[in-house]
């Protein structure tokens, strides 16, 4: 019983922190129209947040610089290869589905790097499943995996503050 | 100089949407042509977002400004990585369905 309480206790905590975060977001975006409007949505989105068991984040500032400078060449890079793709037929697309053994076991580090990694070069992700990321490559003569464990080291350090 | 410099950012943010979606018409698969759109859009988004803010006035504009491109950025890779699992559900369907 003092269990079951404990548990609620910890979800309306993550709740009322998801949704000052959301308020925050509202305030910021709608320059503090609608306060009492965008309350409710706050509430709404924190209730859904908790829902579906998302916990809170911390960052490791510390890491932060390097994760961006890596994240916004990568981004650059990924961009230019897909234009060139699009615009030059000369520059041959050997799509392929292949799959990256993630070794990092951190749920949030693995659902950031699922997201992510269809904004780095060449790489988009599905999903993961079984200790594995599945990935769609535009080249599979491409280093696409040392591109992903790149980003996955720097997750890491970024999220769990373990240095990979 | 600053005006010029805004000017050629926000053109090259141009040319990466239309880019993006010369991708996504010549590409040949949905996959292929979920790289093209993802990745060429944000990088033209941020780039116009960037050419804006030389010319914003205020800090809060330009914070406003990068705080939207994280949001669109976190929504388009969310996005692509969802539509990409769904074709391929949906292709795995149809291939077993035609065994």
């Amino acid at each position: 019983m003092s269990s079951g309480k404990a548990n609620l206790w910890r979800k309306l905590q993550t709740g009322a922190i998801w949704c000052a975060f959301y308020f925050l977001l509202w305030l910021i975006l709608a320059a503090a129209e609608a306060p009492l409007f965008g309350l409710l949505l706050a509430m709404f989105a924190a209730w859904v947040s908790v829902g579906i068991n998302n916990t809170r984040w911390f960052i490791r500032l510390s890491a932060l610089p390097a994760f961006i400078i890596f994240f916004l060449i990568e981004l650059w890079l990924g961009a230019w290869d897909v234009a060139r793709r699009a615009v030059h037929p000369a520059v041959p697309l050997n799509p392929a589905w292949v799959s990256y053994p993630l070794k990092t076991t951190d749920e949030q580090v693995r659902l950031l790097l699922s997201a992510l990694t269809g904004l780095l070069p060449g790489t988009l992700a599905s999903h993961y499943q079984q200790g594995e990321l599945h990935v769609h490559v535009l080249d599979q003569q491409q280093d696409w995996a040392d591109i992903i464990s790149r980003l996955e080291s720097h997750l890491t350090r970024l999220l769990t503050g373990i240095q990979p | 100089m600053i005006e010029a410099l805004s000017t050629l950012l926000l053109w090259l943010g141009g040319a990466f949407f239309v880019v993006g979606t010369v991708g996504l018409l010549r590409f040949p698969d949905v996959y292929s042509r979920l790289h093209a759109l993802t990745k060429a859009d944000t990088l033209g988004l941020g780039l116009v977002i960037l050419g804006l803010s030389l010319r914003a006035d205020r800090l809060a504009t330009v914070l406003l400004m990068l705080f939207i491109w994280l949001l669109v950025m976190a929504s388009s890779a969310t996005a692509c990585q969802l539509l990409a699992r769904y074709q391929l559900q949906s292709d795995k369907d149809s291939s077993d369905g035609s065994e």
